[in-house]
């Protein structure tokens, strides 16, 4: 559990780089073995700010798997989705689909959660600069 | 348009090895708690 604060201002834009690793502090391969990864940016009332998932979906915004095979997701929290967002401790959950013939499309495991950042207001953002 | 942005990276550990196949959530739902925010449910992915 990390406890420092990362801070992210309202109105910015912010890539996020995810690395998974197991309790050995080994990558986890997402290349291959799943279906699918879904990533959930929430609220401390756990409701939802963006989700992201590794396939095209309508609703879900893309995430950039490029190095997926050494546990590397990236994800785009853009200023349009930040502006409209509530301040405070936003967290992070990810979930995956195995792949497998017999689990149904909407089967996920959740896998992780954790405290991701806090959103803040800047103050050049409330007034009027000279 | 091209969005500049700089980037935050952080490492998740699993405190657990990854569940078998079978073993995840039906997902259909908000995270863990469907008495808050219905209006804020996810669809299936």
């Amino acid at each position: 559990m990390q406890h420092h604060e990362i801070v992210v201002y309202r109105f910015e834009d912010k890539t996020f780089e995810v690395k998974l690793t197991d309790a050995n502090d080994a990558v986890i391969d997402l290349s291959t073995g799943f279906d699918n990864v879904g990533i959930f940016v929430y609220n401390a009332d756990r409701s939802i700010l963006a989700k992201y998932s590794r396939t095209v979906t309508v609703g879900w915004k893309q995430m950039d798997t490029t190095n997926q095979a050494t546990g590397v997701l990236s994800f785009l929290l853009d200023s349009d989705t930040l502006k409209l967002a509530s301040l405070g401790k936003k967290y992070i959950e990810v979930i995956l689909r195995k792949t497998s013939g017999s689990v149904p499309d909407n089967k996920y495991d959740s896998i992780v959660s954790n405290y991701l950042f806090t959103l803040k207001q800047s103050v050049s953002s409330v007034t009027t600069l000279p | 348009m091209a969005v500049t942005t700089t980037t935050i990276k952080i490492t998740l550990k699993l405190e657990y090895a990854l569940p078998a196949i079978g073993d995840g959530i039906p997902f259909s739902g908000i995270i863990d708690d469907p008495e808050l925010n219905t209006t804020t449910m996810v669809d299936f992915l």
